[in-house]
This record gives C-alpha cells, sequence and structure tokens, in this order.
C-alpha cells in the first residue's frame, strides 16, 4: 500500500537522523563535555575523555593540581540546549512514526 | 577547587540510562506526570551527584513541553497569559531554588545536596502521595458533577479583590489577584529546581486555589514547565552541570515510553491510574530512605557507619527503586497487552458483522464520482452548519449512507493525571455530534473518535469505515489568513484517501451547476471525471475551465483550450448541459469569479497530496480557492 510504504519511508528518515544525532554526540562526547565543564571557569587536568575538571578553582591550586585554568564562556549552555531541542524534535517524529508502524494507537471508537 | 562528577558512559550504565527513561517515560505516560520523580533517584543511584540529575532531568524535558505546549495551545487548553506569568515567576523560584542549592554544595558538598533532594523528594512524595491516594478513592466513587465542582478554596479566592493587582485569566474565566498567582509560580519554580518536578505544586495550584479547569491547568503547566526548563537549563548550565549526554539518553527511552504508557491508560479507568501513580510515588519515597543515613555519616550529623553497612542500605534503596520501576513497567505493559487484546477482538468482530450485512466491495478510494458512504466532520463550531446542510442534501439525492463523526480531542499523555479530561472531550464530541445529527434531520450513523489531532480522528474515520467523501465546514477568517486554509482541513486533505468537500459557513445543498477546473494535468482529468460523473447523477449543468496566466504563450493556451475541450467530449452523450472556455488571469480568482458568476453550488478541484507536507502537495491554487470560494470547494484526490 502506497501510504503504508510512505509511512515506513518517512519513519526510517527520521530514525536515521535521530541515529545521526545521537552518533555526532557520542562521538564528540569530549567536546561535549569540555564545553560543559568550561561553562564557568574551570581547572582542566589532562585532555580528552580522561581530562578531569575542577570549578572554583585558583591559579595556583590549579597549577599544584597539574591543570591550566580556563575562562568561562557563558554561550557554552546553548549547546546542551539546542541540542536537546534538536533531538527532541526528530526522536519525537520518529517515535510517534514507530508506535503507529507497530500498530498501537490510543484511540477507541463507539457508535 | 571542587568537582563535578558526571557519570562514566559505558555499555551498562548507556544501556541502564536509556531503560531507566524508557521504563520512566511510560510511568510518565500512564500516570501524566514528568515521571522526574523516578528519574532524578535512578540518575542518584547510578552515581550522578544530585545537582547533575536534577539539571540533566530539566535539560531532557522543556523541549518535550514546548512540544506539548504548542499542541495544546492548537485545541485552546492553554491559557497563555496565567502560564508564562507563572513562568517568570517560577523563574524566580528556580533561582532562588538553585541558590538554595548552591549554598548547601558549597557548605556541605555534594553530600549535602544530595540529602536535601532526599529530604525533599521524601516530603513531597509524602504529600502528594497522599493527596493522589486520596483523590484515588474519591473518584472511584464520584459522581460526574462531583468531579467538576469548583474547589471551596477557589470560590474563595476568586471573591477576593485587591485593587491594582487583579488580572483577568482566561483560563479561570475569573479576575483573580496576582498575589495569589506569584506564590504559586514561585513554589512552583523552587520545586523544580530541587527535585526536577514543579509540576507537583504548580497543577494542583491551579486547579484547587485559582480554579482553572483540570483540562487547563494540566495544559498550561507545560508552559511553565517549558519557560521554567529552559531557565533552569541556562542557569545549571551555567555552573556547568548539565550532562547533555544523560538529558538524551534518558530522552530516547523516555519518548518511547511516554507514548507507550500514555496509549496505555486509554486502556484503563482513571482511578487505577491513581491507584498505580501512588503505589508508585510512595514506593521511590520509601526508596530514598534507604539512602539517608548514609548521608547523614556523610555530613558527620550521627555517627560514621561503616562503608558496609551504607553499601547495604544504598543497596536496599536501589532495589526498591527498581521495584518500583518494574511495577510501573508491568502495570503499564499489562494493561495495554490486555487492553489491546481486547480492542483486537472488538475490532474484528466489528469488521466481520459489518463485511457480511454491508457487503460493499472493496476498490480504490480515489474519487470516482460514487457517493455512497459520506462522512461528515463536524465540530459543533458555527463553521459546521454549512457542512451539515451540504452532507445532507448529498446523502439524500444520492442515496448514501451518511456517517457523522466528531473528534474528542485530548493527548491521553495528559489525561490521566486530569480526572475528567477524557470524559470533557468525549461529552463535548458526543454533543456534537448527536446536534449534527439532528440538524442534518436524516438517518445516519453517529461516530465518536478519540485522538490528539482532529485530522486524524477524521482520516482514521474515514479509512475504517471506506468513506468515498468528506464534508467538512470552513472555518472563517479574513484578509490574507484567508489564502490559508486552516490546519485540520489542510491535512484532511493531505492525509485522506478519498476526496473532501470543504464547506464555507453560509453554504446550502440544492440544485446548481458545477465549476470544474482543469489545468491539463493528470490530477485535473480525474478532477474532471469526478465531476462529470457527479453532475450526471444529479442532474446538474458542468461547467469545465482551464486557466492560463497572462504570461503563457500561444501553445500553452492551446493546450488549455485542448484539455477543456476534451473533457466537454467525453460528457459528450451524457444528459447534462456542459459548457467551458479558457479563462486568463490568477487562476485561483478567476475560477472563484467564473463560479459565482455562473451561480456554481460546486467547485471541484484536484489535489496531489496524499501525505506528508500538506500545503504544498494539496497545491497553491486549490488551496487560495478554498480559502476564498463562497460555495463548497471538492477536493478531488488523484489516483
Amino acid at each position: 500500500m502506497a501510504a503504508g510504504k510512505a509511512h515506513w519511508y518517512k519513519a526510517f528518515f527520521w530514525g536515521a537522523v535521530t541515529a545521526a544525532l545521537y552518533a555526532a554526540m557520542f562521538y564528540h562526547s569530549d567536546v561535549i563535555l569540555h564545553l560543559a565543564h568550561t561553562t564557568p571557569a574551570s581547572c582542566v587536568v589532562g585532555a580528552g575523555l580522561e581530562a578531569e575538571y575542577f570549578h572554583k578553582a585558583d591559579a595556583a591550586s590549579c597549577a599544584a593540581a597539574g591543570g591550566r585554568l580556563e575562562a568561562g564562556n557563558w554561550w557554552h549552555v546553548l549547546v546542551p540546549i539546542l541540542l536537546a531541542f534538536a533531538i527532541s524534535y526528530v526522536h519525537g517524529a520518529f517515535t510517534g512514526l514507530f508506535w503507529e508502524l507497530m500498530g498501537l494507537k490510543p484511540r477507541h471508537q463507539e457508535k | 577547587m571542587e568537582t563535578v562528577q558526571f557519570i562514566e558512559l559505558n555499555a551498562a550504565t548507556v544501556f541502564l540510562l536509556v531503560l531507566i527513561g524508557f521504563i520512566a517515560g511510560m510511568v510518565s505516560g500512564f500516570i501524566g506526570s514528568g515521571g522526574a520523580f523516578v528519574l532524578t533517584p535512578a540518575m542518584m543511584s547510578l552515581g550522578a551527584p544530585a545537582m547533575v540529575a536534577v539539571a540533566s532531568n530539566i535539560c531532557h524535558k522543556f523541549p518535550k513541553a514546548l512540544v506539548g505546549a504548542v499542541k495544546r495551545h492548537k485545541y485552546g487548553q492553554v491559557d497563555v497569559k496565567l502560564g508564562v506569568l507563572l513562568g517568570v515567576f517560577a523563574e524566580l523560584g528556580m533561582l532562588a531554588g538553585k541558590q538554595v542549592m548552591s549554598g548547601i554544595k558549597h557548605s556541605f558538598g555534594h553530600v549535602g545536596t544530595d540529602l536535601y533532594v532526599s529530604v525533599t523528594f521524601i516530603v513531597v512524595l509524602a504529600i502528594v502521595g497522599g493527596f493522589v491516594l486520596r483523590d484515588y478513592r474519591k473518584l472511584r466513587h464520584a459522581t460526574q458533577e462531583e468531579a467538576h465542582e469548583l474547589p471551596r478554596l477557589a470560590r474563595w479566592v476568586r471573591s477576593v479583590n485587591i485593587p491594582g493587582t487583579m488580572v483577568h485569566f482566561e483560563g479561570a474565566g475569573a479576575r483573580i489577584s496576582l498575589l495569589f498567582v506569584i506564590p504559586i509560580g514561585f513554589a512552583t519554580g523552587m520545586l523544580a529546581a530541587t527535585i526536577a518536578v514543579g509540576g507537583f505544586i504548580g497543577v494542583p495550584a491551579m486547579i484547587y486555589v485559582l480554579g482553572v479547569p483540570a483540562i487547563m491547568a494540566s495544559a498550561t503547566e507545560l508552559v511553565i514547565a517549558f519557560v521554567m526548563g529552559m531557565g533552569g537549563t541556562f542557569i545549571y548550565g551555567l555552573e556547568g552541570v548539565v550532562d547533555v549526554r544523560l538529558s538524551m539518553l534518558i530522552l530516547l527511552g523516555s519518548l518511547f515510553g511516554v507514548q507507550l504508557g500514555a496509549i496505555g491508560t486509554t486502556y484503563v479507568k482513571d482511578y487505577q491510574v491513581k491507584l498505580v501513580m501512588a503505589v508508585i510515588m510512595l514506593t521511590v519515597l520509601f526508596s530514598r530512605f534507604f539512602y539517608i543515613p548514609g548521608y547523614l555519616s556523610g555530613l558527620g550529623a550521627i555517627d560514621r557507619l561503616d562503608p558496609g553497612t551504607i553499601s547495604t542500605l544504598t543497596t536496599l534503596g536501589d532495589s526498591v527503586l527498581a521495584v518500583a520501576l518494574i511495577l510501573g513497567a508491568v502495570t503499564v505493559l499489562t494493561s495495554l497487552t490486555k487492553g489491546i487484546g481486547e480492542h483486537r477482538k472488538a475490532e474484528l468482530t466489528r469488521q466481520i458483522a459489518e463485511s457480511l450485512t454491508a457487503l460493499v466491495p472493496a476498490r480504490d478510494h480515489a474519487f470516482d464520482g460514487r457517493f455512497e458512504r459520506i462522512l461528515l466532520a463536524t465540530d459543533g463550531s458555527e463553521y459546521s452548519a454549512g457542512a451539515i446542510s451540504v452532507a445532507a442534501d448529498l446523502a439524500r439525492r444520492n442515496r448514501a449512507q451518511l456517517f457523522i463523526v466528531s473528534v474528542a480531542v485530548y493527548n491521553p499523555e495528559y489525561a490521566s493525571t486530569v480526572p475528567g479530561l477524557e470524559q470533557t472531550a468525549l461529552d463535548a464530541a458526543r454533543r456534537n455530534a448527536a446536534a449534527a445529527r439532528d440538524a442534518a434531520g436524516i438517518d445516519c450513523e453517529v461516530i465518536v473518535a478519540e485522538a490528539a489531532d482532529p485530522y486524524r480522528g477524521i482520516v482514521e474515520t474515514a479509512d475504517e469505515y471506506r468513506a468515498d467523501l468528506i464534508v467538512m465546514g470552513r472555518r472563517g477568517r479574513r484578509g490574507l489568513a484567508r489564502a490559508m486554509v486552516g490546519d485540520a482541513t489542510a491535512r484532511v486533505i493531505g492525509h485522506a484517501h478519498c476526496s473532501v468537500l470543504v464547506v464555507p459557513r453560509g453554504a446550502r445543498g440544492g440544485e446548481h451547476a458545477i465549476l470544474v477546473a482543469t489545468d491539463g494535468s493528470r490530477h485535473g482529468d480525474t478532477a474532471a471525471f469526478a465531476a462529470g460523473r457527479l453532475a450526471v447523477a444529479a442532474g446538474q449543468s458542468l461547467r469545465v475551465i482551464s486557466v492560463v496566466l497572462p504570461s503563457h504563450n500561444d501553445e500553452r493556451r492551446r493546450q488549455a483550450g485542448a484539455a477543456v475541450e476534451r473533457i466537454k467530449q467525453s460528457l459528450a452523450g451524457q444528459a447534462i448541459e456542459v459548457s467551458g472556455g479558457v479563462g486568463e488571469g490568477r487562476p485561483a480568482q478567476v475560477i472563484i469569479d467564473q463560479a459565482r458568476d455562473a451561480g456554481a453550488g460546486m467547485i471541484v478541484v484536484g489535489t496531489h497530496g496524499r501525505t506528508g507536507l500538506e500545503r504544498l502537495l494539496m497545491g497553491s491554487v486549490a488551496e487560495r480557492v478554498i480559502g476564498f470560494a463562497q460555495c463548497p470547494v471538492l477536493a478531488v484526490k488523484g489516483a
């Protein structure tokens, strides 16, 4: 049935976009963690996924811990907000189609 | 220096987070609240500090709240003014709440905030869980009138008049002093900053203190949740405690779960939902008790416990929490499987009975001029009046079977927390359908469909009842907005498998000419064929036109003329008067003008919409004709 097929295509499309967004987020996990932790000023010890972050640090204690002090950037906070919007939208579209394809509908009819 | 530890993500934690999100979503969809009261403790059990758990929880929620708010605003269930006002004060409450959390973290470290969050949880869940339990017992025996009565407190609040602070709220349908609104918003925000569930205060307060109907309170809460959630994510984000990976993993499971849970609610009784809600809340509450000694010991408030004891207590707490989650999951899944089984059985019986009695042969849905099964969609508004008259007239002339559908629009996701939400929507739909049946004045079958979107209810009913035609009213619009067909109409045309007749408010059925417009395409031919069959069946005259733009060349004009001639010739042997010609100008305007000049009672146009981008697919000419025509417009689906 043409409509049924279109439904599958749509579900597949939104599913693929959702998967791609999740994959991108986890692939860049280190960047996302770094952005989250450096929204306030932060002392960064190490690099990549292994990095440790300390907030409310001063230069001396940070240096003692072998880290470097990074100034905070308030706009980093927009990253989780935008990501949440994007993923929520595409994933929401996908799940709606998914359950419909599985034949689950919340509707009763009565005469 | 202080460290903020995010959960280390490995295969096991990812799986657990998605699973917890799924179950929490399912519970949340089932009992209607954010499910955060399961999520925050669950994330804490997986090792997230309280602030990270709360912040990440808030972050996964606010986009969902926005989508929900926009959807329900379309159904007129949102009091935007009240939502925004409460949201703004909630934001202030949130700032205060976060300040308290930061203060505690600063003085006592993470263990301090963990204790604070746990204790708040216990207190709030005990109060709310108790209330829900009481509600369950009341609801079980309540009559409908009792469920809709204005609470005594709300009556008093509405009677208080403090000059300079009075604001009219549409949702409450009354003037209420801001001095009552401010503390509600503030408390909602403060609670949300602490345990990520503000709705526990917001919704009951709107219902019991302001007297907002339950259906509007739950919808307006979504505006608050969005304003507050986004603000909260921002504020917590500045502290560097939002772990968006955590939020999105929970969201991954939660979105699947929410819809499953919401579907589940449609198969159970309202009081059963309340019982499940109370049991889960109280179980979660009980689980938090096991963590308290560990926190107190960490703070040095009690004698230091040995790590073995703390670990045993934590495991016990985790187990009780797991029991609460499993309990929720099992309840939802059981009611869903049972309900679906029964539903399918009933459907099958109905289909067998229908196919035995009707013996209507299966055929292509594309309109072929037959009007044997007409579905009239009514929303009870004044805009449906014309549609009722025209549908009844068509049914009489064609000896067709008339079905009347009215859609009870509500989102089951929110229905469970609000007593009577489903009932209110169903009652209204029943009233609308019955009024339409009385107005139609002919024998017909009345159907009440339940759906989250009106267009879905209409399209699915049309499919189920194998309608040849859907008849629906056109919403009155003015000026530029008329060029855009209403959302529901556009969507029905886009998604329906049969043709759709859109009727303006004042239109009436009767003996009139039919005007069909063709652009020479396949869709134009289908429309012309259908119009021809229709005119022949009703013995009405037919006018065929094709419109060219002034910029079109001679070749294009010749093609338009040929298209009109082709259709005229195909109807030559029929006992009806067929005229036709080529018009010049803006197509929609020419079609409307010619229909008016010819005194046409119906315009027939082809559309190519099947699914998806309804507007684009419907075609802008069809859309403008539907929007501006004075007579009914039949949008014929291309085969």
